[in-house]
C-alpha cells in the first residue's frame, strides 16, 4: 500500500540540511519534522496536529549581511561528508 | 564564507595602470528559479537489505550517495539503489537530493513504500536556485581599442547550503573574462552564506558565468565606445583570434563571437 510523506521543510544539499530538534533551522524549507500517513486526506489532518515551538533569530539576507564582522555562521564546515570527497 | 576562488594570469594591476582607457562597473543579478514543469516527487520501498528509490532527481550517484550517507551506510552505498524516472524538467534545480533521503527513510524505517512529493510552493520554496550574483569589473583598454586588463570581484549568495557554490562560482571566474584577447587578469569570487533558499545549478554552468562574463565585458566596451569616439560595435580583433589563446592560454573556444554586437 502506498504511502505519502508530507514536509513542509525539506532540503538535504551535500547530505546536509536536516535541522533536528533543538537545532537552528537554516531556511525556509529545512527539515524538522517528518510526517508519514497511509493518504493524503489523512496526511494533512495529521499535519494540523504538528506543533513547533521556534525561536526567532535575526536572518543573513543578503550578501552584506553575510560580510558583516558579526555575521553569524551558518556552518562550521563546508565538508558535508567530513575531509572525504 | 561557503567557497571563495582567484584566479589569475599576468598582471592585472600593471596592465590597468597602462591602460589608456579604463571603466569600472558594478552588476547584480538576482536568484533565478528553473520553473521546472513537474515538482519533486520520489517512490522508495524496502529492497534487499536497504532501499530502493524511483525518483524524479538529475543524480542517480550522488542520490544514492548522500541517501547512503544519511544511513550511516557510506562505506556500503551498494544498500541504496536509486532509479532515475521521467524527470519532468530540472535544468540543475533537482541535481540535490529534496525527497529522496525522506521518502528513502520513512520508506526503509517502516519496511512500506512511501511516496514523497511536493507542492508547486513547496518545491519553489527550497530548491536551489542560480545564485544572486553582485559584480564588480574593471577592464582597460589601449588607444587602439585593444582590451589590457581584467580586475573583478564576484560575490554569491549561495543561501543556506553549499550546492554547487564551488563549482558554479569557479565558472563565473573563469568566465568572466568573457571571448575576448587578452592576457592578464585579476578575478576573485567569494560565495556567502545566507538563510535564503540554497542556490546551486541552473541551465550548465558555463552558459551562465559566460552570459554573466560576456554582459558586462561587452556593457564596459560601450561604456568606453560612448566616452569616446565611437564605433557601431565590438572591433574584431579583440575578439579571441582564430590562432589565439584565451586568458588561461588555452586555445580559443568555439564561440560565434564575430556576429555578437556591443
Amino acid at each position: 500500500m502506498a504511502k505519502s510523506i508530507q514536509h513542509n521543510v525539506a532540503y538535504a544539499a551535500c547530505g546536509s540540511g536536516c535541522a533536528s530538534a533543538g537545532g537552528d533551522a537554516r531556511c525556509v524549507g529545512d527539515a524538522i519534522v517528518l510526517v508519514v500517513a497511509e493518504d493524503e486526506a489523512t496526511l494533512e489532518k495529521a499535519k494540523k496536529l504538528v506543533k513547533i515551538d521556534y525561536e526567532p533569530l535575526e536572518p543573513v539576507r543578503n550578501i552584506v549581511e553575510a560580510k558583516a564582522a558579526d555575521a553569524p555562521h551558518l556552518h562550521d564546515s563546508f565538508f558535508a561528508f567530513g575531509n572525504t570527497v | 564564507m561557503c567557497q571563495c576562488r582567484h584566479v589569475t594570469r599576468g598582471d592585472a594591476a600593471k596592465a590597468l595602470a597602462e591602460s589608456a582607457f579604463t571603466v569600472t562597473q558594478r552588476f547584480t543579478t538576482p536568484f533565478t528559479e528553473h520553473a521546472f514543469l513537474e515538482p519533486e516527487c520520489a517512490v522508495a520501498f524496502p529492497y534487499k537489505n536497504g532501499v530502493k528509490v524511483q525518483s524524479t532527481d538529475q543524480g542517480a550517484y550522488d542520490t544514492r550517495k548522500e541517501c547512503a550517507h544519511m544511513f550511516g551506510w557510506d562505506s556500503e552505498p551498494e544498500r541504496v539503489v536509486v532509479e532515475t524516472m521521467l524527470v519532468g524538467g530540472g535544468f540543475g534545480g533537482k541535481e540535490d537530493v529534496s525527497i529522496q533521503h525522506l521518502a528513502a527513510l520513512a520508506a526503509y524505517k517502516l519496511q512500506r513504500p512511501v511516496k514523497c512529493k511536493l507542492t508547486r510552493a513547496e518545491s519553489l520554496a527550497f530548491h536551489p536556485k542560480r545564485h544572486a550574483m553582485d559584480g564588480t569589473f574593471t577592464l582597460g583598454c589601449d588607444a587602439e581599442g585593444n582590451f589590457t586588463g581584467l580586475d573583478c570581484e564576484i560575490n554569491f549568495d549561495t543561501g543556506a547550503y553549499a550546492s554547487l557554490c564551488g563549482p558554479v562560482l569557479e565558472r563565473a571566474c573563469t568566465h568572466a573574462v568573457g571571448p575576448y584577447k587578452y592576457q592578464n587578469t585579476d578575478i576573485r569570487g567569494f560565495g556567502y552564506y545566507t538563510n535564503n533558499p540554497p542556490a546551486g545549478a541552473y541551465r550548465g554552468f558555463v552558459f551562465a558565468g559566460r552570459c554573466r562574463g560576456m554582459w558586462p565585458a561587452a556593457s564596459l566596451y560601450c561604456q568606453r565606445r560612448v566616452l569616446h569616439r565611437g564605433r557601431s560595435r565590438l572591433r574584431h580583433h579583440v575578439w579571441l583570434a582564430t590562432d589565439g589563446r584565451d586568458w588561461r592560454g588555452r586555445a580559443r573556444c568555439r564561440l560565434p563571437a564575430a556576429r555578437c554586437h556591443a
